[in-house]
């Protein structure tokens, strides 16, 4: 069995008298794989399925931990696996493997990065209405195992509505297919949702198939500052009560930069479609705005870029020493609710605090920290569980996705109750992955 | 090979203390045994039956608790039932055993419109969703032809469809949460009531097990504001080639219609004896296109279809102008094929999917089928989805139409799994489409499926002998009498 917290795992060349070459320990491949402070022992870079089929048959034949590895883009969020051994990295698998415009569905290999996706898509007039952060390098595997999505959530959905079909190899190097590649599919059980948004728990995704759509013609993004909460609650129930259609519907408080470009509260809406569509609605939206005594203007370049580093919860400008960055989910209309709660819950612990809402889902995502630098990460810790008790009385969970210079011992990462179904979860882990092969401690709201 | 004869003859496993305790928990009222329990042999998969010992009517969740812990202490199958509109056979109690049906409870709990939510027992009709919300602008998404009695919670069961999923999504995407009482009698909530919960997606997974996870009994569903205008297009072609071309050039010029739908010359014929629509009966086929959406630019819209349909060789175009033509359109459409009841005294509906680009190649291919086989195959469908409904007609007096038409059935299937599709889009698997799945999953892929079965149902007691297969053949034997299949 590995080591446990080493900082470095067994030596694998050591344990296995030959090691396939797809796997690597060179120190600076090793290092590039690392998840919160763990580096595993080795590598594997697989070309094809039979090669991760391999890697996996010697991980469970030697006890070892392995943790999927798409772009690392979301290897600082959630909290870290307690074992790693081997990182199972997909990017040799980096083919898009069938786009069939006609049928508006596209087959890519796991280590297919969006931004490559999208570049392909839009030589036929589509795209993957699916806006997760760091598109340059998130893999389609990685999007899916996180079940990872942006602001066109709103009118789109997130992976899980989007995946038709997936291959997956499971902890015990068996092959297996879920769904098809076609739009519309009920034979058997839906496995895709048993492995989209497992964070890698369950399986090792390696080909996905998605449903595509026609790249919109036109595209148009507003932003409208605002004064108090309550104009922000009610103009964003205006929109949402009216008959447009917005492609994402956004609030944002305090993004944390100084000089231009900073903003205060803001509500952002965008609008996709013919300019006919767009234009119609940009004047429907202008119109509650000055209903309610907010201005709507068009969003700039250096607006808009300040709010996707933010809404990707990426580092802001001038990153903190501390930094946890917790998400709100509850209702839609309780988003005033939620923003009052994390702002009490930051000035009890003096933590200085800015938050961006996926406001019709009513997601928040709120990025807090110390507001001097070198102070003790202890408040920082107790910040969730601050949060939880100012928001009891609401349907509201509270995770953490991601948290630097706190402990991951010390934090309490998830809802302590678990996540609905959380004896299930854990009994489709052990009967999947009997060894705990695969992201050990990892179970998304569940650990 | 089950039959309701066998069924009866088949040793009980229902005892009558057993029935008597079913009884204290439902009240005499919500209960049914011995041959009152035959109106629940079959449904809508009507060529097989097989009788429960006992029906039970709860009318809450503790109730549906108490039924499932006897059971599970008594080791009694137990099969739940909405409406009993499945196509697949997927209600059916294969052992007899003990039938919950949740037509009682079909109360709306709570609906929520700034959050967009309504909270629904499972019971509830699925047309009577969007009747509470529609006034307010809003409606349920999800609209499977049966809407008006099919229930939530067997829509929930077979993840169904409908016309309007081309554009909406299938009930999966329209789910937030649910209550599911496992076959133990505990109670679980998945999801919740908001958009977002953290954990595995099993409400996702729960959705479209057909009933052998547990038992729904409560549903929170996402409702969708209704469009602010609908352009619906009728388009007539003389022939089905020509229509699907149709459809791949709509879906290929980036328009994403609400709905999208064709209706072959034997389907027409039907629905128009039946209802007097006023569809042409010697056209090839018709294109019912539905764009919806915003008032802004749905006219020129409306004239790229059109103009796709002409290029294609449309003999005429309509347009439903007014909302009681269309909603007399959709009516047709819906009914469709009921109304093949008027072409043969049985008929069958398939439910394969293809990639849409392959509807003209494998509608052909169906043509050929039918010839084949000597029996007639009408053909009603989702175009825009690919997914197709074409209906066997035969007689089921007849044992030799009956083989002929479950061979031809499977022939079609076969046929979508060679494009590239699958055997079912929304009707499920059942007790109908079993055999049919080692066409689309490997062993592995199969026995993952078992392993997540077993995590919710270990002893396999909640709707037993249902979409694994059995490796047997399901077409050998000879029925019976009239209605009982071989399985």
């Amino acid at each position: 069995m590995s080591e446990p917290a080493a900082a470095r795992g067994p030596d694998l060349a050591a344990l296995l008298s030959e090691l396939p070459d797809f796997i690597v320990d060179d120190e600076a491949v090793v290092r590039r794989c690392q998840v919160g402070g763990r580096v595993p022992s080795a590598v594997a870079l697989p070309r094809n399925p039979e090669e991760v089929v391999r890697a996996l048959q010697v991980a469970s034949s030697q006890g070892l931990a392995v943790t999927p590895w798409g772009g690392g883009t979301a290897a600082a969020d959630g909290p870290p696996p307690n074992r790693l051994d081997l990182a199972l990295s997909l990017e040799r698998m980096s083919r898009v493997v069938d786009h069939q415009p006609g049928d508006m569905t596209v087959t890519v290999q796991a280590g297919v990065t969006l931004g490559h996706l999208q570049a392909a898509l839009a030589a036929a007039g589509q795209r993957l209405p699916l806006d997760p952060p760091f598109a340059g390098s998130a893999t389609l595997g990685g999007i899916a195992a996180a079940n990872a999505w942006g602001p066109l959530r709103h009118a789109f959905g997130r992976p899980r509505d989007l995946v038709l079909g997936m291959t997956v190899v499971t902890a015990e190097g068996e092959v297996v297919r879920a769904g098809g590649r076609v739009v519309k599919n009920v034979a058997g059980y839906d496995l895709n949702k048993l492995f989209i948004g497992s964070l890698g728990t369950l399986g090792v995704i390696t080909e996905v198939t998605l449903k595509v759509w026609p790249l919109a013609e036109c595209r148009r993004d507003l932003v409208a500052k605002l004064g108090p909460a309550s104009q922000a609650e009610e103009l964003l129930a205006a929109v949402l009560g009216s008959q447009l259609l917005p492609a994402r519907l956004d609030m944002a408080d305090a993004v944390p930069a100084k000089g231009p470009g900073a903003l205060p509260l803001v509500l952002i809406a965008g609008f996709e479609g013919t300019s006919e569509i767009v234009e119609w609605q940009v004047e429907r939206l202008q119109a509650l705005g000055r209903e309610l005594g907010a201005e709507w203007h068009a969003l700039s370049e250096l607006e808009s870029a300040r709010l996707s580093a933010w809404e990707s919860t990426a580092l802001p400008p001038d990153p903190p020493e501390f930094r946890l960055v917790v998400r709100v989910s509850g209702l839609s209309g309780d988003l005033r609710r939620h923003w009052e709660a994390l702002r009490s819950a930051a000035s009890d612990l003096n933590l200085a605090c800015a938050a961006y809402s996926f406001a019709g889902c009513g997601v928040t995502l709120a990025c807090c920290g110390e507001p001097e630098p070198g102070a003790a990460p202890e408040r920082l810790c107790r910040l969730p569980v601050l949060l939880r008790e100012h928001l009891s009385r609401l349907r509201a969970r509270v995770t953490v996705e991601q948290a630097r210079g706190c402990e991951a011992e010390a934090l309490q990462w998830w809802e302590p109750d678990g996540p609905p179904g959380k004896d299930l979860a854990l009994r489709i882990k052990s009967s999947l992955d009997p060894k705990d092969t695969l992201n050990p401690g990892v179970m998304p709201g569940v650990g | 090979m089950l039959s309701s004869t066998e069924a009866t003859r088949r040793a009980p496993t229902v005892s009558p203390q057993v029935i008597e305790e079913l009884r204290g928990v439902v009240g005499p009222e919500g209960i049914l045994a011995g041959q009152e329990t035959r109106v629940y042999e079959c449904d809508a998969f009507t060529v097989a039956r097989s009788q429960p010992e006992v029906v039970v009517l709860p009318r809450s969740t503790e109730q549906v608790q108490a039924i499932l812990r006897i059971a599970h202490r008594e080791g009694i199958s137990v099969v739940p039932r909405g409406a009993g509109t499945g196509l697949s056979g997927g209600a059916l109690a294969l052992e007899g055993g003990i039938q919950v049906v949740l037509t009682r409870m079909n109360r709306i709990l709570e609906v929520d419109l700034r959050n967009r939510t309504l909270l629904a027992e499972a019971g509830a009709v699925n047309m009577d969703l969007t009747r509470r919300v529609c006034d307010e602008g809003y409606h349920y998404a999800p609209d499977p032809s049966s809407q008006h009695v099919c229930t939530l919670g067997g829509n929930v069961a077979e993840n169904s469809g409908g016309p309007h999923t081309l554009k909406y999504g299938v009930t999966v995407n329209h789910i937030l949460g649910l209550e599911l009482v496992l076959p133990t009698g505990e109670a679980v909530w998945l999801g919740g009531r908001g958009e977002d919960v953290e954990g595995l997606d099993l409400v996702g997974l729960t959705v479209g097990s057909e009933g052998t996870f547990g038992i729904v009994t409560q549903v929170c569903v996402r409702l969708v504001p209704t469009p602010q205008a609908y352009r619906t297009l009728l388009a007539i072609f003389p022939t089905v080639d020509q229509a699907t071309s149709t459809v791949s050039d709509i879906i290929g010029a980036g328009i994403i219609p609400g709905a999208l739908e064709m209706m072959d010359n034997l389907i027409i014929r039907a629905v128009e004896a039946a209802f007097h629509f006023g569809f042409p009966v010697d056209a090839g086929a018709v294109l019912i296109c539905e764009l919806d959406g915003l008032e802004a630019g749905l006219d020129a819209l409306a004239d790229r279809v059109r103009g796709l349909c002409k290029r294609n060789g449309a003999s005429e175009i309509r347009s439903a102008s007014e909302a009681s033509e269309r909603a007399a359109l959709w009516k047709a459409r819906k009914r469709g094929i009921g109304a093949t009841g008027r072409l043969a005294p049985s008929c069958m509906t398939q439910d394969g999917v293809i990639p849409r680009t392959r509807l003209p190649e494998v509608l052909r291919k169906i043509a050929a089928i039918a010839d084949e086989y000597g029996l007639r195959i009408a053909n009603v469908f989702h175009a825009g989805d690919g997914n197709l409904h074409p209906v066997v007609l035969f007689d089921e007096r007849d044992p030799d139409q009956l083989r002929r038409a479950l061979a031809a059935g499977s022939a079609i299937l076969e046929e979508c799994v060679r494009q590239g599709g699958s055997i079912t889009g929304e009707h499920g698997i059942g007790m109908e489409k079993m055999e049919h799945m080692s066409l689309v999953f490997s062993p592995q892929d199969l026995e993952l499926m078992a392993r997540v079965k077993a995590v919710f149902n270990p002893d396999g007691r909640l709707n037993p002998g249902k979409l694994f297969p059995t490796n047997k053949s399901c077409i050998e034997l000879p029925p019976v009498r009239r209605g009982a299949v071989p399985l």
